[in-house]
């Protein structure tokens, strides 16, 4: 195996390994990393459509219906329907979902000082990888 | 409860004066914020920070107001509390002169012209003719110069200079002086509509008309002015006394 295959293949685990993080996460904190990043935004956000809240989170609002839906379930966030425009959504933070994310927020930066040697190196990844996907048919 | 998800950041909350914290009177001159009204508003303002932003001159607000709000915007957003720029010396000339230019109207039909040395609003409220009364402001504003912009609201017409800030522009400035992530903003009339139709950032203003209207660009409606109060209060117990969960009251 040469050096740009043992890449990929960390890359792989990477992507396992953050799969697991975040059920771990979800179970012992109450929130993965996508639900918490979603409410951190929302925080600042008090009523906002799924699309603005996708936009600000850097994600296409497709990927986002599911997470909404399991933070509705917990009561964290609640979706009324918009006052203007019936077939849109407004997404607000409730004050279960503000408590969760406080103190969640208080154990991720304990988690995080575990990451605290890490220069610019997760940055990197993101940006490599959005580079290759963005290039879509480039690939082939 | 969307509201209560306001107290969770840091929000500046704005209000208009005429017809969204005072009734809207006969008498302009007349109206004033209700004492429970004012009470509320100056415990609101203790918490979190507030601001009153009118159509009436600062120096006519601050005689109505039992207390300050840390920000205070007059003239339609022209005038602030420590402002004193060019653009302010610039509508008081054009204002002045437009004064003049006022004098022709048939003052007979029961209009009355309010100089608020940087914009002018001309009252019809107590005219008998309404639409006699609008024909001929009209005709007198068409005769100005420079041409002002034109906001009309209730049984008034608001001139500004063509070039001055409107309460949108104001909003968004107070949002960076209070550093504040957040607004709502609460007005009455179609001078409000300059905030409630600016393109900001979506999440980063709430807005709330008195009075439900089809045409308007607020996001969120209180029917009466009286309900004012009723909003004033929910603010403050999200601010005072946030309602526990069980998380936050300690046990799992
Ligand atoms: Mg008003």
């Amino acid at each position: 195996m040469n050096k740009m295959e043992r890449h990929f293949i960390s890359l792989f685990h990477i992507g396992i390994a953050i799969h697991h993080f975040n059920k771990h996460s979800e179970r012992y904190l109450g929130l993965s990393l996508v639900q918490w990043c979603l409410l951190k935004h929302l925080i600042d956000m008090p009523a906002v459509s799924a699309h603005a809240l996708a936009k600000a989170v850097g994600i296409h609002p497709s990927s986002l219906t599911q997470t909404l839906k399991r933070l509705e379930r917990k009561k964290y966030i609640f979706i009324i329907g918009d006052p203007q425009d019936t077939r849109k959504k407004v997404i607000s933070i409730t004050r279960s979902g503000k408590d969760i994310l406080d103190t969640t927020s208080e154990k991720m930066n304990n988690w995080s000082k575990g990451l605290s040697g890490l220069g610019n190196e997760l940055v990197s990844i993101q940006s490599y990888l959005e580079i290759q996907v963005s290039k879509g048919q480039d690939w082939s | 409860m969307v509201l209560e998800s306001l107290s969770f950041t840091n929000t500046l909350y704005a209000f208009d004066f005429d017809g969204t914290l005072a009734k809207i009177v006969r008498i302009p001159s007349e109206a004033y914020m209700a004492s429970t009204t004012e009470g509320l508003l100056k415990e609101l303002s203790s918490l979190v920070p507030v601001a009153i932003v009118s159509g009436r001159s600062i120096q006519d607000l601050k005689q109505r107001l039992g207390f300050l709000p840390q920000y205070l915007i007059g003239n339609h957003g022209l005038e602030s509390l420590e402002n004193n720029n060019s653009s302010l010396v610039e509508a008081k000339k054009v204002c002045a002169a437009w004064g003049e230019g006022l004098k022709k109207i048939n003052f007979e039909l029961g209009i009355e012209i309010e100089d608020k040395t940087y914009s002018i609003a001309i009252h019809y409220r107590r005219s008998r003719n309404k639409t006699l009364a609008r024909k001929q402001i009209n005709l007198a504003i068409e005769s100005l110069v420079p041409s002002p912009r034109v906001i009309p609201g209730k049984s008034v017409f608001n001139l500004l200079p063509s070039n001055s800030p409107h309460k949108g522009a104001a909003i968004l400035d107070l949002m960076q002086k209070s550093k504040t992530k957040h607004a709502l903003y609460i007005g009455d009339d179609d001078t409000d509509e300059d905030v409630f139709g600016v393109p900001y950032d979506e999440g980063q203003l709430m807005t709330v008309r008195v009075g439900r209207k089809k045409s308007s660009q607020a996001k969120y409606f209180i029917e009466h002015q009286s309900d004012i109060n009723r909003l004033l209060k929910y603010l403050i117990r999200f601010h005072k006394h946030p309602p526990q969960t069980k998380r936050s009251r300690g046990h799992r």
